[in-house]
C-alpha cells in the first residue's frame, strides 16, 4: 500500500494543506471530513469489507483433519485452477492495452468537431445499457459457425472462423465481446478528460506549426494522466472479474481456453456449492489484482 | 442555480430517509404466505390459484428464477439457511446431493398415496437412500423428430411411429446423410439436449459403456472406459464430418429444426409446442428414440419434483400445496397446463395426452403408448450420488470440447482426473463435518 | 483572423473525422441492430436466414409486433419501472455520498487519509459477486429481502466512483479553495460552490459508474429480491430463458426497451452533457 501513500502524497498540494494555522481550524477540518467520509466508509465496511473478512474465514478450513489451509491446498494441486490463472494473464495482458488504446483513440476522434458527434458518442456507448445476459446470447447467435459474421467472412471470400469452438479463436472472441461494451465505457471517461483541457493550450501549438501527432502526445497525454490512470486501474480491475459473458459464451471451454478466474470462482461458489474453494480462489485473486494495481500506482504516479 | 441544487439534493435525500423508513415492511397481517422457489417463470399460476381459492388465507408467492440459475440460487440460499423458501423445485439427479445437506423434509410415510398416483419412474426420481424426498411433477423421454418434407423431397424411408419400428443410430445416420447430400438441409442430426448428460446418457449405455458413476454411494468416476472412448468417438465423428452442427447452443436447436436446417432433431415432447407454433406445423413426424446396432435400447426419464423445506415454518401447510400440485389429479393438470410436460400424476397424464394429440393430432398418434413402454421398459435414471452436480458440470464440459473436435481419449481421461480429485475432496468435506 | 483559419480548419478535421466516427457507430450497434430486427420477426423466422447472408439476414421479410406487445403486457413493464427506480435512487444517492466522500480525500488534509484511500481501492478490488452470498445472508436476517432498499444499497457503497472523483478533485487548482476560504467560505461551502460546478463531467463518469452497476446487476436481485413484485428488468429478461428453449423474439424484445430507456434519456440531456465543452473549437 505503500506505493498508494506515495501517490496521495505526491499529489497537488491540497488548499489548508501548506499552512495549517490553528487548532480550531484543524480540529473544523477534521469534523467536516468526517462529516463527508463517515456514510461512504461505513457503506463500505458494512457491504464490501466485512463480507470479504466473513468470506476470508470460509477460506480457512477450521477443524478439518487435513488443516487449516486444506482449501488452499486444494486449489493449488487443481490444474484447472492454474490453467484459470494462467488464461486470466492472458487476457489481461492483450484486453488492458486493446481496450485502453481503443478508447484513447475513439475519445481523441469523437472530441472532435464533428457533426452530431454526441449521438455518436451515445451509439458507442450504448451496449452498456444493454443486460449481459442478452448481450452475451446475442453474440452467441451472431458467433455461430452458420452465423452472420461467418456469413460475413464468406461472402469477403475468407474462410469461416471457428470463433467459439476452437481453443486458439475462443479467448479471441470473449476479448472482442468485452470490449463491444468496455471501450464506450471506458472512452466515456477519456472524452471527459480531454474535455477539462484548455482549448488555448491546442490553439497556441497549432499556431506553433504542431501537428496532429505532436499536439496527441505533447498536449492530450499529459493532460489526460489522471483520468488515464483511473482508466487504466478501474479497467483492469474490471477485466479480472470478468465472468458472466464466459458463463454465456464458453463456460470455459473449449479445452479449458476461456476459463477465467472468476468464472472458475462463481462455479465453484454458484454451481458446486465448495464455498471453502471458492473463497481461497477469491483471496488469491484479490492478492494478485492488489499487487498489479500497486504497481500501476508506482508506474504511472498523478503528479503534475 | 445554487437554489435547483439545493431542492434537488433536498428531494433526495427526504425520498432516501422516506425509502429507507417505508421499505421492509413485513407483507398482510393474518395470511401466510408460502414461497415456492422455481425454475419455472409463468408456469404455476394456474395451479397456485386453485389452491389459493380452496384455501382462504394462504398466498403462494411464486419465485421464479432463470432455468440456468436455478442450480446456484437453491445452492445459495438454502445452502446459506434461508428460511423464506418454503417450497423448492427439484430436479431428481441432485437429489441425493440436497437430502445430503439437509435441505429437504422426509415425505416417505406418504408413499402409499404416491403409489396409488404415480408412475413408478416418478417414485423413483424422488427416492434417495430408499426413502422419498419430494413429490414428482413431471416425467420426460426423448424423441426422434424429423423434417417430413426433407426426408419426402430426398427420397428418404420416413421412420415408423411404434416403437416396433425404433432406428438404429447406425440408420438414422445413413438416412440423415441422404437427406443433406440431395440438398435439403444443411444439416442431418440435432439434438436439443446437446452436449448434456441427460440426452447422452442412454446413447452411451445404449453402446454398451456405464453411466459413468461407480462404487459405493456412486462416487467412483469410470469415464474413460474402452466404451466411453468408443461412444466418444462416435460424438465427435458427427461433429467434424458437418452432420451435426458445432457452436449451436442447446437453445437455438429447436428453432433450427424448425426454420427447416437439419433432418433430424433428437429433443423432449416440449418441442413438439414450438413446431406446431408457426408455418412450420405438420410438416414434421415423430419416432421412437434410436439406440446402436447391438446394444440395449435405453431411453432417458425424469423431470422436476417439488419438495418442502426443512427450514420451513408452515411444513404442514406447504405439504398441503404439494400434495394438491402433484398427487391432487386435478391439481396435477393445472400444474402441467402451461409448461405442457408429461405429468407423473396417471390421471393428469391422460388429460396431457389429450392435449398433445390436439396440438398435433397425426403426428402424436402413438404417442402415449410410446411413453408408457420407454418409461416402463427402457427408462434409465441418471446416477443418484452426491457427486453428480460435479459429474454433470465436468461430463458436459467434456462432450462440448469433443463436439469442437478435442481428442477424445485425453478429454475423457482428464475428465476422469478431475472428477477423482473432486469426488475425493467431496468425501474429504463431508468427513470434516 | 487566425482564429477564423483555426475554426475553419477544425471544422474540416471535424467532417474528415465523420468519415471514421460514423462506421465506428454503425458497428457498434450492429448487434442491437441485428437483435431489433430479429425481435420483429415471426420465430421461425429469427434463425432462418442467418447463413449464408442475403438480403434477408438484414430485412426482415415479414414483421410482426407481437414481442413487443407480449413483452409490455407481461411482468416486464413492472420489471423494467423497479429497474427504473432502483438505479435512479443509486445514481443520486450514491453521487451525494461519492462527491462528498471524493472532496474530503482529494482537498482536505486530515490524519489517516491515505489510510482511507488504499482501503477504498481495496473496497473495489474485491469482486462483488464472491461476497454476494454471505452479504445477502446478512440483509434477509435484517429483513432487507425483497425490498428496493436491499437493492438499493449494495450499489450506494461505490469505491470506484470515489476514486474518479478523486483523481478529478486533486486536478483542481487549490488556489480557487484558499481564495474561497479567505472569503469565509467554510468546507461545505467550497465544495458546493467551487468544485461540484466544475465537475459536470467527472460527475456524469461517476453517475455513469453507478448507472452500470445498478442497471446492470443480475446476481445481486436474484438473491436478495427474486419477489415478482421487486423484480429487476436483467432478471425478468433472463426468465425468457426457459429450459424448454430461450424466446429469442420476446427477449430480443425486452433488451431493446431496456437499451432504449438510458439512450432516450441520454440523447434528452445530449445538449445538457456536451455543454461546457472546452475543446470544441468554437469560442462564446
Amino acid at each position: 500500500m505503500t506505493t498508494i501513500q506515495a501517490e496521495t502524497v505526491s499529489g497537488s498540494p491540497p488548499p489548508t494543506r501548506r499552512k495549517p494555522r490553528f487548532g480550531a481550524q484543524r480540529a473544523n477540518t477534521l469534523m467536516w471530513a468526517g462529516i463527508f467520509l463517515l456514510p461512504s466508509v461505513i457503506l463500505l465496511i458494512l457491504l464490501r469489507f466485512a463480507p470479504m473478512v466473513a468470506a476470508f474465514s470460509d477460506a480457512l478450513a477450521f477443524g478439518s483433519t487435513r488443516g487449516i489451509w486444506s482449501n488452499f491446498s486444494f486449489i493449488f494441486s487443481d490444474p484447472a485452477f492454474w490453467n484459470s490463472l494462467w488464461i486470466t494473464l492472458i487476457f489481461s495482458i492483450i484486453i488492458n492495452p486493446l481496450q485502453i488504446a481503443l478508447a484513447l483513440g475513439l475519445a481523441v476522434l469523437l472530441t472532435k468537431h464533428i457533426p452530431m458527434v454526441g449521438l455518436w458518442r451515445t451509439l458507442i456507448l450504448l451496449p452498456v445499457a444493454v443486460p449481459q445476459v442478452v448481450s452475451a446470447i446475442i453474440w452467441l447467435v451472431l458467433f455461430r459457425p452458420d452465423g452472420p459474421l461467418n456469413g460475413i467472412t464468406r461472402a469477403l471470400g475468407l474462410p469461416s472462423i471457428p470463433w467459439l469452438t476452437e481453443p486458439g479463436w475462443a479467448l479471441w472472441s470473449i476479448i472482442v465481446v468485452c470490449s463491444w461494451v468496455g471501450v464506450g465505457y471506458w472512452m466515456t471517461f477519456l472524452v471527459a478528460g480531454i474535455r477539462e483541457i484548455p482549448n488555448s493550450l491546442y490553439e497556441a501549438s497549432s499556431i506553433d506549426g504542431a501537428g496532429a501527432w505532436r499536439q496527441f502526445w505533447h498536449i492530450t497525454v499529459p493532460g489526460l494522466r489522471r483520468p488515464l490512470l483511473f482508466v487504466l486501474v478501474a479497467d483492469t480491475v474490471s477485466n479480472f472479474l470478468i465472468f458472466a459473458p464466459v458463463r454465456i459464451l464458453t463456460r470455459g471451454g473449449p479445452e479449458g481456453s476461456t476459463d477465467l478466474i472468476m468464472y472458475n470462482i462463481t462455479e465453484r461458489a454458484y454451481t458446486l456449492g465448495d464455498t471453502g474453494a471458492a473463497s481461497a480462489a477469491t483471496l488469491v485473486l484479490i492478492v494478485v489484482v492488489i499487487a498489479v494495481v500497486a504497481v500501476q500506482f508506482r508506474l504511472m504516479p498523478g503528479k503534475d | 442555480m445554487a437554489r435547483t441544487r439545493t431542492s434537488v439534493a433536498a428531494t433526495s435525500l427526504l425520498s432516501t430517509v422516506l425509502l429507507l423508513s417505508s421499505c421492509g415492511g413485513g407483507n398482510g397481517e393474518d395470511e401466510v404466505v408460502l414461497t415456492w422457489l422455481n425454475p419455472h417463470a409463468g408456469a404455476y399460476e394456474p395451479v397456485v390459484e386453485a389452491f389459493e381459492e380452496r384455501n382462504e388465507g394462504v398466498r403462494i408467492e411464486l419465485q421464479s428464477v432463470p432455468f440456468d440459475q436455478v442450480v446456484e440460487q437453491t445452492q445459495a440460499r438454502l445452502g446459506a439457511g434461508d428460511t423464506g423458501i418454503d417450497i423448492v423445485s427439484v430436479d431428481p439427479p441432485r437429489l441425493a446431493n440436497m437430502v445430503a445437506q439437509g435441505f429437504l423434509t422426509n415425505e416417505s410415510e406418504y408413499l402409499p398415496e404416491m403409489e396409488d398416483q404415480f408412475i413408478e419412474a416418478g417414485i423413483n426420481s424422488v427416492t434417495a437412500d430408499g426413502e422419498q424426498w419430494a413429490y414428482p411433477l413431471w416425467t420426460s423421454n426423448n424423441f426422434l423428430f424429423y423434417n417430413r418434407e426433407a426426408l419426402e423431397n430426398a427420397g428418404v424411408e420416413i421412420p415408423g411411429e411404434s416403437h416396433e419400428d425404433r432406428l438404429t443410430w447406425e440408420d438414422v445416420l445413413k438416412r440423415a446423410e441422404e437427406v443433406v447430400d440431395a440438398g435439403e438441409t444443411t444439416y442431418g442430426f440435432g439434438m436439443d439436449q446437446v452436449d448434456r448428460y441427460y440426452a447422452l446418457q442412454p446413447m452411451i449405455e445404449s453402446i454398451g459403456a456405464g453411466n459413468g458413476l461407480t462404487g459405493d454411494d456412486n462416487l467412483t468416476p469410470e469415464v474413460n472406459t474402452p466404451e466411453w472412448v468408443e461412444f466418444g468417438e462416435w460424438y465427435s465423428d458427427i461433429h467434424s464430418s458437418g452432420l451435426a452442427p458445432r457452436g449451436v447452443e442447446p437453445e437455438q436447436m429447436v428453432d433450427l429444426f424448425r426454420s427447416g436446417q437439419s433432418a433430424f432433431l433428437l429433443g423432449g415432447a416440449s418441442a413438439i409446442g414450438r413446431m406446431q407454433d408457426g408455418d412450420f406445423s405438420d410438416s414434421w413426424g415423430m419416432a421412437p428414440h434410436p439406440y446402436f446396432e447391438n446394444g440395449a435400447v435405453v431411453t432417458p426419464t425424469d423431470s422436476w419434483a417439488i419438495g418442502i423445506t426443512s427450514t420451513t415454518e408452515h411444513e404442514e401447510l406447504a405439504r398441503e400445496f404439494v400434495q394438491f400440485a402433484t398427487l391432487n389429479p386435478g391439481g396435477a393438470e393445472l400444474a402441467s397446463s402451461v409448461n405442457t410436460l408429461p405429468p407423473v400424476n396417471t390421471e393428469a397424464f391422460e388429460a396431457y395426452v389429450d392435449f398433445i394429440q390436439d396440438l398435433a393430432p397425426e403426428q402424436t398418434e402413438g404417442f402415449s403408448e410410446l411413453f408408457r413402454i420407454d418409461s416402463e421398459e427402457h427408462a434409465r435414471h441418471r446416477p443418484e450420488s452426491v457427486g453428480y452436480v460435479h459429474f454433470e458440470t465436468q461430463m458436459n464440459q467434456a462432450f462440448s470440447d469433443i463436439r469442437n473436435g478435442a481428442n477424445v481419449e485425453n478429454t475423457l481421461n482428464q475428465g476422469q482426473q478431475a472428477l477423482d480429485r473432486e469426488l475425493a475432496n467431496l468425501e474429504n468435506l463431508a468427513a470434516d463435518n | 483572423m487566425a482564429s477564423e483559419t483555426l475554426n475553419e480548419r477544425s471544422r474540416r478535421t471535424g467532417r474528415r473525422a465523420l468519415f471514421l466516427a460514423v462506421p465506428i457507430a454503425l458497428l457498434s450497434i450492429a448487434p442491437l441492430v441485428w437483435a431489433l430486427i430479429s425481435s420483429l420477426r415471426p420465430g421461425e423466422d429469427i434463425f432462418r436466414f442467418l447463413y449464408p447472408i442475403s438480403w434477408e439476414t438484414f430485412i426482415p421479410s415479414r414483421i410482426t409486433f407481437d414481442n413487443f406487445t407480449t413483452v409490455l403486457t407481461g411482468p416486464f413493464g413492472m420489471a423494467l419501472w423497479n429497474s427504473v427506480f432502483v438505479t435512479a435512487v443509486s445514481v443520486v444517492v450514491g453521487l451525494a455520498l461519492a462527491s462528498l466522500a471524493a472532496f474530503a480525500l482529494a482537498c482536505m488534509d486530515f490524519p489517516g487519509r491515505s489510510f482511507i484511500f488504499a482501503f477504498l481501492v481495496i473496497c473495489f478490488l474485491v469482486p462483488f459477486e464472491a461476497i454476494a452470498i454471505p452479504l445477502s445472508t446478512t440483509f434477509r436476517d435484517l429483513g432487507l429481502a425483497n425490498t428496493y432498499t436491499g437493492l438499493i444499497l449494495p450499489a450506494l457503497g461505490n469505491g470506484l466512483a470515489i476514486f474518479l472523483l478523486r483523481q478529478f478533485f486533486m486536478g483542481v487548482p487549490s488556489s480557487l479553495a484558499e481564495a474561497a476560504r479567505m472569503d469565509g467560505l467554510g468546507w461545505f461551502g467550497i465544495f458546493w460552490r467551487i468544485y461540484l460546478p466544475l465537475s459536470k463531467g467527472p460527475m456524469i463518469g461517476a453517475g455513469l459508474i453507478l448507472f452500470v452497476f445498478q442497471w446492470q446487476s443480475f446476481l445481486w436481485p436474484l438473491l436478495i429480491a427474486p419477489a415478482p413484485d421487486v423484480r429487476l428488468a436483467p432478471v425478468a429478461i433472463a426468465d425468457f430463458a426457459q429450459e424448454t428453449g430461450v424466446n429469442y423474439g420476446q427477449m430480443f424484445a425486452a433488451a431493446i426497451l431496456t437499451a432504449a430507456i438510458p439512450l432516450l434519456l441520454v440523447l434528452f440531456f445530449q445538449r445538457h452533457f456536451s455543454g461546457s465543452n472546452a475543446n470544441s473549437g468554437s469560442k462564446e
